[in-house]
């Protein structure tokens, strides 16, 4: 007991046993008393052993040092009533010997181990049982790891299936090392891309020939229709944009509608409810229908399931539509300005895309790249009606009005269907005569249309809105009651069994 | 736009808060049931009283220097590469809490926080992939307005 206490006690007192004698007496069983073999750790070791009075080791030891003991000036000491004094001044102005604290550092080192000597065992033997068992699972965990990984690999560059060899003809089956690990490569890609792509092939249903709308415009949600704002008062809200309702009624009777935004289906969701509760917006599209690709979400329009020679897209982020910019508009993003003009004065050129019936809209929209859309619409269209007016002038003062109409007809004979004039709308060559173009006569047409439709919705809107409602919440409430006469079946199986097979086979004699 | 969410530096606060309220709450339960258990009969009560008064809002704070943390790295991640990875944002976190423990411990918690993070995101997007199969657009039923108007 009093051998293994000895090193440890020099820390204590090492300030005050510089006048001590040299004790002679020490045990030479312990290798840091053995006089020249650690020099400096002698100095503070060996003289401090001694003096403590809790560890009087023998008694002759006692005898020696009773005389020697000093007797302390109590006056120097502190006040500890007032609390510990600082020792910092002390130590900062280098009154600490600094060999002596070498001398402990040393000691400290050397006699961990529950102050046993270094040397005296192997070093393994001071290792815990505890972290032993923690050293031998985490090799094992290890190596099971190793072994899985290789394990894995090596069956993920196993030979194709005959289905699997047709889809990927560019890597053989062999037994090669190079081949094997290009079909592990080739089979994780694929695992990596499936989360990549979006979550269906085809992402809109095939074009319904019933729905005459040959066009398909896709328009993005955030900063386009709507944008959200957030204040430390009020929170997130979200402004429909100026206009966005006329927009969206006004096109919808030429384009197919999609809503193609990044929000997540949960977030955008109750946004486009809102935002269009008559759903004039004929196929929303969210996070789900876009592409990851190198780290940047893409609305690929070619999962579209539809010609892209009559697909637009307008956006407001070129880096979301980068698979297909010849078929996007790009529109500053709106801000929350409410004097926004900027998406109604789209319409009309969308408007006279679609009476013209570009066979190509990505033609159309490469013509006016760089420009801005609705300025330069406005100028092409004012100089094509001088055009117009100066020809219809030349044809009257020559008295062949019908000729010419004859020529411009024949020059876009697509348009044959637009000529047939519906009640209520005048004759298109009285229309012609009276210098009107043919994007006037589709504006007035699709003007009287869009009435009708806002007249209709308030006349009906509110009791569609209800019948939606209700007929929402019942088939909630039919998804509910399934859902629990599911889980009550855990408990009487027997009865929906019975249930199940009568319904079977009633239908099976009807 | 995560309308659940606040925006950035806001947001930090807000995590913080909910991160201390997790702690707390989740702490009563945890060191309350202790603290019945620990206590002599008579005094559990008492015991699993005390044993919360004095554990839970520490463990709530631990959660709390978590979260905030955590959100100010995201915050931070999000600003400089303009996306959202959260893994990035734990590494760091992970890091700056065992950075008291010296260069290895900074490192094995950023790592393993960073691993943790990554597996949680990768859950999330599986999730997502999962329930994407829901959002499949069917048959046309065109809106009943168009219908009767322009039919």
């Amino acid at each position: 007991m009093a051998k293994e206490n000895k090193p440890q006690q020099p820390r204590f007192n090492k300030s005050q046993n510089s006048g001590l004698q040299r004790p002679t007496n020490v045990p030479p069983s312990n290798p840091n008393a053995t006089p020249g073999s650690k020099p400096s750790s002698q100095q503070a070791a060996q003289p401090a052993a001694q003096p403590s009075p809790q560890t009087p080791p023998t008694p002759q030891q006692e005898e020696q040092q009773q005389p020697e003991e000093p007797i302390p000036d109590l006056s120097k000491l502190p006040d500890l009533t007032q609390g510990i004094p600082s020792t910092l001044e002390y130590e900062t102005a280098g009154a600490t010997n600094r060999s002596a604290l070498t001398a402990v550092d040393e000691e400290a080192a050397t006699s961990s181990g529950g102050g046993r000597a270094k040397g005296e065992l192997p070093a393994s033997a001071y290792i815990s049982s505890s972290e032993r068992r923690r050293q031998k699972l985490a090799m094992w965990a290890l190596a099971f790891t190793g072994v899985l990984s290789v394990g894995g690999i090596v069956y993920l560059g196993r030979d194709w299936d005959e289905e699997e060899l047709k889809k990927k003809p560019e890597v053989p089956n062999g037994w090669s090392l190079s081949l094997w690990w290009k079909r592990a490569m080739a089979r994780l890609g694929d695992t990596v891309t499936y989360y990549q792509e979006p979550a269906f092939e085809k992402l809109l249903p095939d074009p319904d020939p019933s729905f005459e709308r040959p066009y398909t415009l896709c328009l993005s949600l955030e900063d386009l229709l709507v944008h959200s704002e957030w204040t430390r008062e009020h929170g997130w809200r979200v402004a429909k944009r100026p206009g966005v309702d006329y927009f969206l009624h006004y096109l919808s009777q030429y384009y197919e509608l999609v809503l193609f935004t990044t929000v997540p289906f949960a977030i955008g969701e109750p946004l486009v409810r809102k935002l269009d509760p008559y759903r004039f917006i004929m196929w929303p599209l969210f996070r789900e229908a876009t592409k990851y690709k190198d780290g940047e979400i893409v609305k690929d329009l070619s999962y579209l399931n539809r010609d892209l020679s009559k697909v637009i897209i307008i956006d407001t982020n070129p880096e979301h539509v980068r698979a297909q910019p010849e078929n996007a508009i790009i529109l500053p993003k709106w801000t929350g300005d409410p004097k926004d003009k900027e998406l109604v004065s789209l319409v009309p050129f969308l408007e006279f895309i679609h009476t013209m019936q570009y066979n190509d809209v990505r033609k159309v929209i490469k013509s006016f790249e760089g420009t801005h859309i609705p300025t330069e619409f406005a100028r092409r269209e004012a100089l094509a009606r001088a055009e117009h007016n100066k020809r219809l002038q030349a044809k009257a003062s020559h008295g062949g009005g019908m000729s010419w109409l004859s020529s411009h007809l024949g020059l876009k004979p697509s348009n044959m269907s637009l000529m047939v004039a519906p009640e209520g709308e005048e004759n298109p060559q009285e229309a012609f005569a009276k210098g009107k173009m043919l994007q006037d006569i589709a504006r007035e047409r699709g003007l009287r249309n869009y009435l009708a439709l806002e007249e209709e919705i308030r006349k009906n809107g509110e009791k569609w809105l209800k019948e939606e409602q209700e007929a929402m919440e019942k088939a909630q409430k039919e998804a509910m009651k399934s859902m629990k006469s599911s889980f009550f079946g855990w408990f009487r199986p027997s009865e929906e069994q019975n249930a199940g097979t009568s319904t079977s086979t009633e239908t099976k004699s009807s | 736009m995560d309308h659940g969410r606040d925006p950035c530096p806001w947001v930090i606060l807000n995590d913080f808060g909910g991160a201390f309220a997790m702690g707390a709450v989740g702490g009563t339960i945890w060191h309350g049931v202790k603290g019945f258990r620990n206590s002599p009969y008579g005094e559990r009560r008492l015991g699993a009283i005390t044993a919360i008064k004095m554990r839970a809002p520490v463990l709530g704070g631990n959660f709390g220097v978590w979260g905030g943390m955590f959100s100010t790295f995201d915050c931070a991640v999000k600003g400089l590469r303009k996306k959202e990875d959260a893994y990035i944002a734990g590494f760091f976190t992970g890091g700056a809490l065992a950075i008291r423990g010296g260069y290895k411990a900074a490192r094995n918690g950023a790592i393993s926080c960073a691993i943790l993070l990554a597996v949680i995101e990768g859950v999330g997007i599986g999730f997502q992939k999962m329930f994407a199969g829901a959002t499949k657009l069917e048959a046309p039923q065109p809106p009943p307005s168009n219908e009767k108007i322009l039919a």
